[in-house]
């Protein structure tokens, strides 16, 4: 609600005030002559011929920005007024006297009132348009929409002029002209909820700033920095996740320059490695599978599971295509080159037993034995090490053969057992490393 | 490697027949690095949210994420901001340092005193942001309270420099309102300002509009009444000056979809909360169903509406956004015009909630009862004077 500067009286006592505001000064024109601070000319605007109505912009109800208000405003010609009685020669282009863009307030005070400080102001319009005829000038207003026109976030990537936030010497053709992300809220997904299908990760884009340093923005202003996370991810269509890059702290930036996330190092040692992990949660039922329906391990609820009965075995494998070009080289025959990650639990009080092991067209891998308690138990086994029945088995391991085997999990014991997550997880992914030399293997 | 690189062996070794190489690069070109994101958390309330007089519960440096506080930051730190500056003469003392932007090209735009005061310097170069508390128009320059360091060709911009067109009082009231509401977004292509603000106003369902030469926002709820409207103006034949009709029958829905959670990576939206007669999901209660039943009776219609929010994350949120679709469009409200005199009337402004009491105008279930909301004033400068009012029922 309005504050009123002058306590209203009776309506036929009512004077508006328009105070136009020029590079030459206000002008003050009014319904009917008064003398404030200043003289404000009733007889310019000849209220007894014209019928003038500011038309609000209404608020959209739904929710969103109100559009323009409008209105005309008629000043007679011909009179007295030295502000109007050269007439349209008063003002651009006769003159230096502008008036598209300035604007022209209106306020309210009642007879009696003396100072413009007794006026309340209602509206402030900007003249958008003037016309004039025989015998007035119209000039045409609205509230004027300080969101229109102005595009954000403001900052691209140039070559043009070095602000020290967008400059860069040299770029390839795809990075020009692309802005720098603004952010807000909260994006921050601790890396280790990859591993969950049931946790949907939540993060902000970036853009690709250097190409060699392989630096990621993702903004161009500071950011709220209550979290260390120094990870940037890169999604695996294949694996329906995130390849988790490893940057090191101290290539983290965070300030008026920008905030960024940064892979390598301006020198990089001779075998320094950017490393990255993958949880493969994208899972399909395989050939030596005796569970017939696996989409309680596949979808959101994690209290959902399957059951392995006594003597039988769940075999799943990968249920997509990743190539080694997108996401780098496995580390060689290391325990965490590739792992099975699973959630079990006995079905029942007692304990039961788990066997689980990889399969190729070739031949099983050697078992590994696990004890399953009635507690819900996280167990991680290491394959990476083992080339038992691997194709080319003098070679890596490569993320396509990982794509390709079977892997099972087998109930030896007594009790049924829950099965709540089954991933294959990647570790230490050499997604680009700096060479000298190129190490070659031999065969003969 | 580049593709140009080849690899030449070397060895004298008659046992060496078949080499092999297994090694695959990413491709350091671009391709392997599309798609890539990062854990983070977004910009933080700037100084302005603290200034003598407000009372909202938010403070410089904690993370932005009330839809209300998203929509001042954006006016004030992206739209009114002036960026490319580059300082052209510098005056570094205690307390009172000048920074001039009055080059020939990177200068500020304005000319007029005092235009810059309480706007933010932030010096990209030196890495500080200091608070504006003078501007001498005539040499460009920026009068900044505290000692700090800079020199001439730091690269600068300047943000809140309009920061007289802010309504602090009705910021604030907005968002304590929405105070549970959570947004997130990462806006990486240019958009109209507009845009951009009318799509977080609708899905925070606020309303953004200028009284006078200040923005406010205004939540589209029930709240505290300024006044109640009883003496509209009354023709020449007798009649009142005062019509009622209802919200258009279009905006009738009786089966609700709002997909939220959009995820960048797959293009597509990861949750969604959905609400029918017969079926809503489990944290959707009972009596939404109840009201898409009765729409469905009681305007014998059957039309479903969904919506798609991009900036809602928060489970929360999206059901607080739900709820209130559904209170508001499965019934019709009263849409009232009512022309007052400038007497009594001219107080009220465009957001204000006040009842209407006039029954023979307004059904009784909600005469001095239901609140309204003031959405358009018209002022016809003539004599006599009146006030043409566009009230419209709130619901939720």
């Amino acid at each position: 609600m309005r504050t009123m500067a002058m306590t209203p009286l009776d309506d036929n006592k009512v004077i508006y005030i328009f105070k136009l505001q020029l590079d030459s000064g206000d002008i003050y024109l009014s319904t009917k002559d008064i003398t404030l601070n200043n003289f404000c000319d009733g007889k310019v605007l000849e209220f007894t011929q014209y019928n003038e109505t500011f038309q609000d912009g209404e608020i959209d109800y739904n929710g969103g920005i109100s559009i323009l208000g409008t209105m005309n405003l008629i000043i007679a010609g011909g009179v007295s007024n030295s502000n109007f009685n050269s007439w349209f020669n008063e003002f651009y282009p006769n003159t230096s006297i502008y008036l598209i863009n300035r604007y022209v307030s209106v306020g309210i005070v009642w007879e009696g009132a003396t100072l413009n400080s007794q006026i309340t102001w209602l509206h402030e319009l900007k003249i958008i348009d003037y016309n004039y005829a025989d015998n007035y000038i119209e000039l045409s207003l609205d509230t004027n929409n300080e969101f229109i026109n102005v595009n954000i976030p403001y900052f691209k990537i140039q070559d043009v002029y070095d602000d020290n936030i967008s400059y860069k010497t040299k770029f390839y053709t795809d990075e020009n002209n692309q802005v720098i992300p603004a952010v807000y809220g909260n994006f921050y997904s601790p890396f280790n909820n990859l591993a969950y299908p049931w946790l949907i990760p939540l993060f902000a884009k970036t853009i690709l700033f250097d190409k060699v340093l392989l630096e990621f923005v993702y903004a161009y202003h500071p950011c709220y920095s209550d979290q260390s996370s120094n990870y940037l991810f890169k999604y695996i269509a294949g694996a329906k996740n995130f390849l988790i890059m490893k940057a090191d702290e101290t290539l983290k930036k965070n300030s008026y320059k920008g905030a960024s996330i940064q892979l390598n190092p301006i020198t990089r040692s001779f075998g320094e490695v950017i490393e990255g992990d993958l949880y493969i949660n994208n899972i399909i039922n395989s050939d030596s599978s005796n569970i017939s329906d696996i989409s309680n391990l596949l979808n959101t609820d994690d209290d959902d599971y399957i059951l392995i009965p006594v003597g039988q075995q769940l075999a799943v494998k990968v249920d997509g295509a990743i190539s080694t070009s997108e996401t780098g080289m496995l580390s060689p025959m290391s325990a965490s080159t590739f792992k099975l990650l699973f959630q079990a639990q006995s079905d029942t009080n007692s304990n039961s037993s788990l066997n689980t092991l990889y399969r190729t067209d070739r031949g099983d891998d050697t078992a590994s034995s696990h004890t399953i308690s009635l507690i819900k138990s996280t167990f991680t086994d290491n394959f990476g090490t083992s080339n038992t029945n691997k194709p080319n088995a003098s070679l890596p391991w490569t993320v396509e053969e990982i794509c390709n085997i079977e892997y099972i999990l087998q109930n030896t014991g007594t009790q049924a057992i829950r099965i709540y997550l089954v991933s294959i997880v990647l570790s230490d992914i050499h997604i680009q490393q700096k060479f000298s030399n190129i190490n070659v293997t031999v065969k003969r | 490697m580049a593709q140009k690189d080849f690899i030449k062996f070397k060895s004298t070794a008659d046992s060496l027949k078949n080499a092999y190489l297994r090694y695959n690069f990413s491709d350091i070109q671009g391709n392997a690095f599309n798609g890539v994101y990062a854990d983070v958390k977004g910009r933080m309330y700037e100084p302005w949210i603290d200034i003598s007089g407000r009372t909202n519960s938010y403070n410089a440096d904690e993370l932005i994420e009330n839809p209300v506080g998203i929509i001042e930051s954006v006016i004030r730190d992206m739209v009114f901001a002036e960026y490319n500056l580059e300082v052209s003469a510098v005056f570094i003392a205690l307390n009172n340092s000048y920074f001039e932007f009055n080059g020939s090209t990177h200068a500020l735009l304005s000319t007029k005193d005092d235009y810059y005061n309480n706007a933010y310097l932030i010096n990209v170069t030196r890495n500080w942001s200091r608070k504006v508390t003078d501007y001498d128009g005539t040499n460009k320059r920026l009068y900044v309270p505290t000692a700090t360091t800079g020199t001439v060709g730091d690269k600068c911009y300047i943000i809140n420099t309009q920061n007289d067109m802010i309504n602090t009082i009705s910021f604030d009231s907005a968002m304590s309102n929405r105070s549970t509401w959570k947004f997130a977004f990462s806006l990486d292509q240019q958009i109209e300002a507009y845009s951009l603000l009318q799509q977080i106003a609708f899905e925070s369902r606020v309303a953004i509009h200028k009284n006078y030469n200040q923005y406010r926002v205004t939540p589209i709820s029930t709240g505290t009444t300024v006044g109640t409207l009883s003496q509209p103006l009354i023709e020449r034949n007798g009649n009142l000056m005062m019509e009622v009709s209802l919200t258009d029958i279009d905006e009738i829905f009786t089966e609700y979809v709002i997909n939220y959670n959009f995820l960048f990576h797959e293009n597509k939206y990861a949750k969604t909360l959905y609400c029918n007669k017969d079926e809503a999901s489990s944290t959707v209660s009972s009596a939404l169903k109840t009201r898409c039943k009765n729409a469905e009776v009681n305007y014998r219609l059957q039309r479903k509406l969904e919506i798609n929010l991009d900036f809602i994350y928060d489970d929360t949120t999206a059901l607080e956004f739900l709820t209130r679709m559904i209170i508001n469009h499965t019934q019709q409200g009263l849409i009232v015009g009512y022309v007052g005199d400038i007497k009594n009337h001219i107080k009220y402004e465009k957001g204000d909630l006040v009842k209407i009491n006039v029954p023979s105008r307004i059904p009784a279930s909600k005469n001095n009862v239901s609140q309204f909301m003031i959405v358009k004033q018209d002022l016809p400068f003539k004599r006599g004077g009146e006030v043409i009012l566009k009230l419209v029922e709130i619901l939720e």
